[in-house]
């Protein structure tokens, strides 16, 4: 399969999805398996922290407004640590502001809820350097 | 009486039965002449007969006047204040030039009459044209007519005094009275006006009396209606009030709330009284509550658009989470279709979630629809928990956005309460929202938000909400229920004037108060719904 054999490259390549929100958590991992990654989803940026996955995901998936740490301050917190890890950031508020901010800090890219799985492919694309 | 009061007249129904009496006493003592004499104040220097007994040989007619220094029997009575008889002047050095003399009337018994202050009214005496000794019997008869006179003088002079006060009291209120006062008569000529009508209407008295009220303060489209207003007096003789509008004396319409008062008229011609109150500060005043209320409308409404504008990022939030969901399961769902051999279970598992998410966004659709509803006020019997929850709902992803903490500790024995739904609920986002701003500058504690709902004495429902923020001053703890008082940088000062108000419509009261520690309270409390039947 076509679409398949242009994804082999990243293949079974982990990525994490971090939102507070249930639908998302469960709804983006089955997608991105379908895309061929292997997806680890978590409900707060702590969660994640805590996690394996924090060294080994290619690519995270992050959402901004969340209770307790926000996206940018994970962010933030993955820079200090020294995970080069790239972000696209997913957010349902459409912020000018935190958008600015999170390029400045070094976002692969930010898409607005609700998203095309296109866009989110090319995103991944862009993100892991294999677009 | 004092003698600075005006003098009594004789009523001529007391001056009929003194008539009687001098007819009498003629009668009785075969006399030819019986009078009753008067002393005329102010200057006291002559009298008058006013009765005199109708028999034969009288000399003395009535309204006779004498004066007082010609030595008239009467005269010497009236000055020494004592009884008098001369059984025959001529026989007398004293009396032999007397007046009455020569009228043959040669000797006389008169008493002094006094008024009850002790002035000396005048005399009672009788007369005769020959000798008389007037027996002892005649004298005590006389003596008697007298006390029946200074009988008939005490009742006058007490029944003229009490007229004096009542005239007194009138004159005062007529003088006092903050209205404006007309006595008119049937042609509605203008007889009396108090100062009043001066104040409100610009005429003196001299300029009103005698002006019909049409040709002087009536507008030229209500000269009819002053001439209604008078016949209606005339012809029902009731008491009538009526809100219209008049003209001072430069042309400035005058609202006024008029009385009429028709008096039943003893031939006198007055019709009656118009009574005129200036309304034009109780009018302004309507005028400005009417414009405060029309201003407070304006404000709940518009505090209602800025809820929404609050609201609508959060809006989109909550539908924008499901749709995501939604887009994303169908996408997976079409690219799981796309492969050789389906996995079903897994196909089934996904498209289950996705109608979920979309029952999820279709609650977020109702929650809003209940809260926007078009309907402008409903009221309902309510469940304050379950408004409570529903602004939770909706303002949690906001609150969460602020790292807000949300404590809810709702009660679970509060009793259904009647209101408004949406305006209590725009008073509790309006209330999270300003805890919540209270705490966007606060880094050094945690944004703790408690929301509590409980049961109150007396059967009331309260709500409070305590936050850790900034707190505020004691000091202005009245000002910031005032519209346009704000602390905010980017706030209008309206929602909490607002929610006071919406509060208040609900018979509760809306009340802040600091924290022991960091923050402030606010609460309201309504009172529940006292009809358990429920609709």
């Amino acid at each position: 399969m076509k679409f398949r054999q242009e994804m082999s490259a990243i293949e079974r390549s982990p990525v994490a999805v971090v939102d507070d929100d249930e639908s998302v958590r469960e709804s983006l991992p089955d997608l991105l398996r379908e895309f061929g990654f292997t997806a680890h989803a978590f409900s707060s940026a702590e969660e994640f922290l805590a996690s394996d996955s924090v060294n080994v995901t290619r690519c995270l998936i992050l959402d901004i407004a969340m209770a307790g740490m926000t996206g940018l301050e994970l962010q933030r917190e993955l820079m200090l640590r020294g995970h080069e890890i790239p972000i696209i950031f997913i957010t349902a508020q459409n912020d000018e502001t935190v958008r600015a901010q999170a390029f400045e800090q070094g976002a692969a890219e930010f898409l607005l809820k609700p998203f095309s799985d296109t866009a989110l492919l090319s995103a991944l694309n862009a993100a892991l350097g294999t677009g | 009486m004092n003698s600075d009061t005006p003098e009594i007249a004789i009523p001529s129904d007391v001056l009929r039965t003194w008539q009687r009496l001098v007819d009498l006493l003629a009668n009785i003592m075969h006399v030819p002449s019986a009078v009753v004499c008067k002393i005329e104040p102010p200057d006291y220097t002559h009298y008058t007969v006013i009765s005199s007994s109708n028999s034969i040989g009288n000399p003395f007619p009535v309204d006779e006047i004498f004066s007082m220094d010609i030595g008239t029997f009467c005269e010497t009575v009236i000055k020494s204040r004592e009884p008098l008889l001369v059984a025959n002047g001529l026989e007398d050095d004293q009396w032999k030039s007397a007046p009455e003399m020569r009228v043959g009337m040669v000797s006389y018994l008169g008493f002094p009459v006094f008024w009850p202050d002790g002035r000396v009214f005048g005399t009672i005496c009788v007369l005769d044209n020959k000798t008389n000794r007037y027996s002892d019997m005649y004298q005590e008869i006389l003596s008697h007519c007298r006390d029946v006179l200074q009988g008939d003088l005490q009742t006058l002079a007490r029944l003229s005094s009490e007229l004096e006060e009542h005239k007194a009291h009138l004159s005062e209120l007529f003088a006092r009275v903050p209205e404006a006062i007309v006595l008119a008569d049937r042609e509605s000529r203008i007889m009396r006006v108090n100062p009043e009508f001066t104040k409100i209407f610009g005429y003196t008295a001299e300029e009103a009396i005698g002006q019909r009220i049409q040709d002087l303060i009536a507008p030229d489209d209500l000269q009819e209606e002053v001439e209604s207003f008078m016949y209606r007096m005339v012809q029902t003789g009731e008491v009538f009030a009526v809100e219209t509008v008049r003209r001072h004396k430069n042309g400035t319409p005058v609202p006024v709330s008029l009385i009429c008062v028709p008096v039943s008229s003893n031939g006198s011609g007055d019709t009656g009284y118009v009574m005129y109150r200036d309304i034009t500060e109780t009018k302004r005043l309507q005028d400005e509550q009417r414009r405060y209320h029309e201003i407070q409308l304006e404000m709940a409404r518009a505090n209602r658009i800025a809820t929404i504008g609050q609201l609508s990022a959060s809006i989109a939030h909550e539908l924008n989470q499901p749709l995501t969901g939604i887009i994303t399961n169908c996408s997976t769902c079409l690219r799981m279709l796309t492969g050789d051999s389906p996995d079903l279970d897994r196909l089934r598992e996904t498209v289950r979630r996705t109608m979920r998410d979309g029952n999820r966004a279709a609650e977020v659709i109702a929650r809003l629809r209940a809260l926007f509803s078009k309907k402008d006020t409903t009221i309902e019997a309510l469940d304050v928990n379950e408004a409570v929850r529903e602004v939770i709902a909706l303002s949690l992803s906001e609150l969460q956005r602020h790292r807000v903490i949300l404590r809810p500790e709702l009660a679970d024995d509060l009793p259904l309460v009647t209101g408004d739904r949406v305006q209590l609920q725009q008073v509790i986002l309006n209330l999270l929202g300003n805890a919540s701003d209270a705490m966007s500058t606060v880094d050094d504690r945690p944004r703790d938000l408690l929301i509590r709902t409980e049961r109150e004495e007396g059967d009331w429902v309260r709500f409070s909400v305590t936050d850790s923020g900034v707190g505020f001053d004691p000091h202005v703890v009245d000002k910031l229920f005032e519209a346009f008082y704000t602390t905010k940088h980017d706030g209008m000062g309206m929602g909490l004037s607002v929610s006071r108000s919406i509060i208040e419509s609900h018979h509760g009261r809306l009340w802040a108060a600091p924290n022991d520690g960091p923050g402030a309270t606010f609460s309201f409390s309504i009172p529940c719904r006292t009809d358990t039947n429920v609709q």
